[in-house]
């Protein structure tokens, strides 16, 4: 578990900046999307682009890239599901509005 | 790359050298399969293996030459991701030239203190075989002197293939040498070799 752990670690700042826009300009809902679809894929280019040597880490534990981004998925899905969740909450308690595309 | 071939057993050091350029990267890279070949055999106790099996049933473990650890994560924290046995993790942490630097971020290391971290991790691995690309390269004599007595004991029960200008440090631990020319693969015995296939004067 833990190379896996390392992996979303190193993308998790990428994902979070590309969802948070997403937040910013169509709402809450939105961002959710942004957050476990394209903010993903954009950790995983980000990766590529700064960081494409630290595969070497994975591939010599047997680890192949396939299977790095499926357990990012779901980590991903694991942390963006509660996390959201109580973002919509906080935002729904605070601006007193209940529709999920609500923006700050 | 044209005509490259050589045999390793358990016990055996393998030098591989060739000007820049002459593809010795290359060919690690082909043989740890994320680089594809046009063809390419490889054979384990007499069965040959499919490339794209190397990574998953981790038959090879390979040292880049450029950093490939998480920059970010601490020493301490880098050996229990690679290894989660306690004798393998303790060899490493009490390692005396490892154990003065475990509360360091990767990124802190100097390149010698880092270059001698990664080849014990992955000296360390299951893998049966290991490549080294440019273990050498900016350490310090100490270092140097240690790194050799370590690889020289690793290879008792893993076959090696380490590629290094370097080449008086490689031919001091190694059992049999190999030079890429022009695509093809010449072995060697001595340093006039080297000298006949003109990678030194």
């Amino acid at each position: 578990m833990r190379p896996y752990w390392q992996f979303y670690k190193d993308i998790f700042l990428f994902i979070v900046g590309f969802s948070l826009l997403g937040v910013i300009a169509f709402g809450v809902f939105w961002g959710f999307f942004f957050f476990i679809s394209f903010g993903l894929i954009f950790g995983f280019y980000a990766f590529h682009y700064f960081k494409e040597n630290e595969l070497y880490s994975y591939y010599n534990l047997g680890i192949k890239k396939r299977e790095l981004y499926r357990a990012a998925f779901f980590i991903n899905l694991l942390i963006g599901l509660p996390a959201f969740s109580i973002l919509f909450i906080l935002i729904s308690i605070i601006l007193g509005d209940f529709s999920l595309t609500s923006r700050f | 790359m044209k005509d490259v071939s050589f045999q390793i057993e358990t016990g055996d050091i393998l030098g591989l050298f060739g000007r820049n350029g002459s593809g010795k990267s290359t060919l690690l890279k082909l043989l740890f399969g994320n680089m594809k070949a046009d063809s390419i055999k490889v054979s384990m106790n007499s069965n040959e293996i499919k490339i794209s099996e190397v990574i998953p049933k981790q038959f090879i473990s390979y040292l880049p030459q450029d950093p490939f650890l998480p920059a970010h994560a601490k020493v301490r924290d880098i050996i229990p991701m690679f290894h989660s046995g306690e004798a393998e993790q303790d060899r490493i942490f009490y390692d005396p030239q490892i154990a003065t630097m475990t509360n360091k971020s990767m990124k802190d290391l100097s390149h010698g203190e880092r270059k001698y971290f990664e080849v014990v991790l992955m000296s360390y691995l299951p893998h049966p075989f290991l490549m080294l690309d440019e273990p050498f390269s900016m350490l310090e004599p100490l270092h140097k002197e240690r790194l050799k007595l370590f690889l020289t004991s690793v290879s008792k029960l893993k076959g090696i293939i380490i590629t290094d200008h370097y080449y008086n440090d490689v031919l001091e631990i190694s059992s049999q040498n190999l030079v890429i020319k022009d695509g093809k693969g010449h072995l060697i015995k001595t340093t006039e070799d080297l000298k006949k296939l003109n990678y030194i004067l």
